[in-house]
């Protein structure tokens, strides 16, 4: 693994500091439940979310289709009514501030300028007929009506901060005329306009070429230490989150199931399903042997099994796992799992 | 599937639109056949308001208004079915062929035809035929189904040209399927599937198209009964005997409105399959 | 070729190329292609998009027309899919696709769909045919029960496993596989990867495997052809290929993933 791609060196931080809860905290989140309304009611998408992100943290989150990893991550950014979803329970708090029942004229003032956003998909992210300059000037001065030199130069500053070659002519071109990785990265220096604290990037390479990805997450580790701001990436990838997060989490069928540092977890993980997870990964596969695969589907959004919802794919589940619900994650020093055996095996 | 399941996969608007259709037309079915009057020939006292022996009122020539309206709807309905039945038909064979065709000559001239009989709004065609054909009603059956299926056939056409180009057509066309058994049973069943939700969207307008044909006297011939032709005709008479209008102009309205419900609840369906 | 076959090669394809025309201009999708591929061996084509390496692999089957070059196929040349494809084309080669969704008939049940494909490429009756088909679902993981199914209730991997059936009710020699895991959840991916191993194994199948995932792909193929933008930039045997990898853009294709281990390390 490249290692300028690890955190190294002290961040520094243009704008006002981070600040942080009382356990030096960015991000907060406890108990958190999601729903998503569907014709036959509510139905559950996320269930006991909880975990911290500290100031300039990385944090990746890994989990398959049905994970809830990406309504988590829209949670945090309060665009949840967009897709008839609500948080039901539990807490959020930035900054020691509770974000769960944040009407949306609050949440403007945090979307963007103390959170940022990349999605996915850069073309969902950007305007087509739009010139690029014009779209991040208007993420430059959040909507308002007068534009001025202040805000032209920081648009150049800001393409230049993500490693766009020759701004002035990118700036009158539009999304079309870009390569992808180019457009990645106009949507992460939007999203990094109002100099927020804590970038979420949402699956950030999963449309990208491979050496484009190389590109794009090097930016954003750099990033990271420049800006001094806190990082949470979504991935399917594990590799791509070993890359450049420090944490890593694991969501399984909406539930958080592991927490801990990346070395400390690649070297030997808490949850079982995290454990498959890494022995399923082809990209360190013994071409001589079958691949280590999980038995079964993941269950679909909502059909989760009673008791601990890895049970019926797992190799160790034992009576106790069928029954009741999720269990609850259970802190191991730094780490955390939501397994009812981890105490056996450290 | 259960049956619960089943009843909550039924869109409620469609429900309702079937049942209301359903109620109309068994009036129009029972209520000619049933009623002592004819819908013809006036046998009452003209001009009378509803009563409990009219239920509609009577027109200015003594003919009962409510048989009348539900013959007119048996005939409006009869007509839009068979209109809309022959375009769908016709324009989505058409249409698929014109899609799958790609560049060939056969598509291209095909194409040429639709798009020019696109291009013209509707009732300015519709009235054309007539003028051609003379007011009747195999005369406005004749000028709905002309104009009408180029429109199925560009949605045919669309849909037709997507298909040919998805992988299980090419992994049809790869296991050595004959082009009649992957155009039959692969891209045909995936096209008629949208070309039906859009006729059931097309009736409505087709049903309202007669009334406005019949309307403007380009339609059916007096004294057969014919909802739109039933509106033009108390017009003159709005002030003192508005039912003999109003009548027939809101069961043409519920007739309309039913039907928009089922295609409405129709798509919905279709769309989550 | 530099590197020996062993035995007579069942895919040979020289000079070709494949160019599209486009609206904004003619597209020159494949260039000058030369590949060979050994009946029994799993050959990889990684590319990243834009390279030209789907369009090859339907070109290797017949649906995209050559524009110069050739390509043989069991000794035949190939030619483009005009009318019926005869019955020996179809026992030869089969093609499995990226997109679960759109490579099964939504309108069939998987027994339909592999229940057809046994009538016409093995020429059995209704009920015969129905049989088999029951057995190839299950050889690929497809109960009985899931095989009764309406296709949209299954799951990607699940679907993958139907189209795979589906090929195989051909009995191919050959099966070219675009991107079959790449929209597919990791675990899903890598049940899927041991079923076409098992497959190989058993019938003895060639396989060209075309992927995004240099991962997959070092796991998976013997042999390996590189492609950037419709030529080929290396080829050979893979562990030389991502251990020692001699072009340029090979060694940046390398570097970049993440996770790769490079052998020579």
């Amino acid at each position: 693994m490249p290692s300028d791609l690890e955190t190294a060196g002290t961040p520094r931080s243009d704008h006002d500091a981070a600040r942080t809860d009382a356990d030096g905290d960015l991000l907060a989140v406890s108990g958190v439940r999601i729903a998503l309304r569907r014709r036959s009611g509510e139905v559950p998408v996320v269930e006991t979310a909880t975990f911290t992100v500290p100031a300039n943290g990385a944090l990746g989150v890994v989990g398959e289709s049905g994970s809830g990893k990406s309504m988590l991550s829209r949670a945090l950014i309060g665009t949840l009514p967009r897709y008839g979803g609500r948080v039901t329970h539990g807490s959020i708090r930035w900054q020691g501030r509770e974000l769960v029942g944040l009407p949306e004229k609050a949440w403007r003032t945090i979307r963007g300028r103390e959170i940022g956003y990349v999605p996915q998909s850069s073309m969902a992210g950007l305007n087509p007929i739009l010139p690029i300059g014009e779209q991040l000037l208007e993420a430059v001065s959040n909507g308002r009506r007068r534009v001025d030199a202040e805000h032209r130069a920081r648009v150049l500053e800001l393409l230049d901060l993500v490693r766009i070659p020759r701004a002035k002519q990118v700036v009158s071109e539009t999304a079309d005329q870009l390569s992808g990785g180019m457009r990645q990265r106009v949507v992460i220096a939007a999203a990094l306009a109002q100099r927020p604290k804590l970038l979420i990037l949402d699956e950030p390479t999963t449309a990208l070429d491979v050496t484009v990805q190389a590109g794009i997450l090097k930016l954003v580790a750099d990033l990271r230490r420049e800006l001094g701001m806190a990082v949470m990436l979504t991935s399917h990838d594990l590799a791509v989150i070993e890359t450049i997060c420090d944490k890593i989490m694991t969501m399984y069928a909406g539930a958080v199931i592991e927490i801990g540092g990346v070395g400390d977890v690649r070297g030997g993980p808490l949850h079982p399903y995290t454990k498959a997870l890494m022995e399923s990964r082809v990209d360190q596969a013994d071409p001589t042997r079958d691949l280590v695969t999980i038995p079964g589907e993941p269950p679909s959004t909502g059909n989760w099994p009673p008791g601990c919802r890895f049970w019926p794919r797992c190799p160790v589940a034992v009576d106790a796992c069928r029954v009741g619900d999720q269990p609850a994650m259970r802190s191991f020093g730094q780490r955390w799992s939501a397994c009812l055996r981890t105490g056996e095996w450290l | 599937m259960t049956w619960r399941a089943r009843w909550r996969d039924i869109d409620k608007a469609f429900l309702v639109g079937v049942i209301l259709l359903g109620l109309i037309v068994l009036a129009s079915v029972l209520v000619p056949v049933l009623s002592k009057f004819d819908p013809s020939s006036g046998t009452a006292k003209p001009m009378q308001g509803p009563s409990s022996a009219n239920l509609f009122g009577t027109d200015n020539l003594g003919r009962d208004v409510f048989v009348r309206a539900f013959a007119a709807t048996r005939l409006d309905m009869a007509v839009a079915m068979a209109a809309v039945g022959v375009s769908l038909v016709v324009g989505t064979l058409l249409g698929a062929v014109m899609g799958l065709g790609g560049r060939s000559k056969l598509s291209g001239l095909l194409s040429l035809v639709v798009d020019s009989i696109n291009a013209f709004p509707f009732i300015v065609l519709a009235l054309g035929v007539v003028a051609v054909v003379g007011p009747s009603v195999p005369g406005v059956l004749a000028a709905i189904i002309l104009t009408g299926w180029a429109r199925y056939a560009r949605v045919a056409r669309a849909r037709a040209a997507v298909i040919a180009n998805a992988d299980f057509v090419h992994a049809a066309r790869l296991l050595g399927y004959s082009r009649t058994r992957v155009m039959i049973r692969h891209v045909f069943p995936n096209v008629y599937a949208e070309s039906f939700a859009f006729a059931l969207s097309e009736l409505v307008i087709v049903i309202l198209a007669i009334a406005s044909l019949s309307f403007l006297g380009a339609g059916v011939r007096p004294p057969t009964p014919e909802l739109g032709a039933m509106i033009s005709e108390g017009r003159i008479f709005l002030a003192q005997a508005w039912w003999i209008s109003i009548f027939p102009g809101a069961v043409l309205a519920l007739a309309a409105l039913s039907i928009q419900l089922i295609a409405d609840g129709y798509e919905r369906m279709v769309r989550y399959a | 070729m530099t590197e020996a076959i062993a035995t007579d090669p069942i895919i040979t394809v020289t000079d070709l190329s494949v160019t599209f025309a486009t609206p904004r201009g003619p597209v020159h999708a494949v260039r000058g292609v030369d590949m060979v591929v050994a009946p029994g061996e799993t050959v990889g084509i990684v590319g990243e998009s834009g390279s030209g390496k789907s369009t090859l692999a339907r070109a290797i089957v017949g649906l995209v027309p050559a524009e110069s070059g050739s390509a043989f196929v069991d000794g035949r040349p190939v030619r483009p899919l005009r009318g019926r494809r005869s019955r020996v084309d179809a026992g030869t080669v089969q093609m499995i696709f990226q997109d679960s969704y759109t490579s099964l008939n939504p309108r069939q049940r998987p027994i339909d769909a592999v229940a057809e494909a046994v009538r016409v490429c093995q020429g059995l009756g209704r009920a015969p045919a129905r049989e088999r088909a029951l057995h190839l679902l299950g050889s690929v993981g497809i109960s009985p029960a899931q095989s009764r199914m309406k296709t949209r209730s299954l799951s990607g991997g699940q679907r993958q496993r139907v189209s795979i059936a589906r090929a195989l009710a051909a009995d191919p020699k050959i099966l070219v596989a675009d991107e079959p895991t790449s929209s597919l959840d990791q675990s899903i991916a890598a049940s899927l990867l041991n079923l076409l191993r098992r497959i190989q194994a058993e019938r003895g199948i060639t396989v060209v495997f075309i992927s995004h995932d240099l991962g997959v792909v070092r796991y998976l193929a013997h042999r390996v052809y590189v492609m950037k933008e419709g030529v080929i930039v290396e080829h050979g045997l893979t562990a030389d290929v991502f251990g020692a990898p001699e072009h340029e853009y090979t060694r940046t294709l390398v570097s970049s993933v993440p996770g790769v281990r490079s052998e020579a390390a």
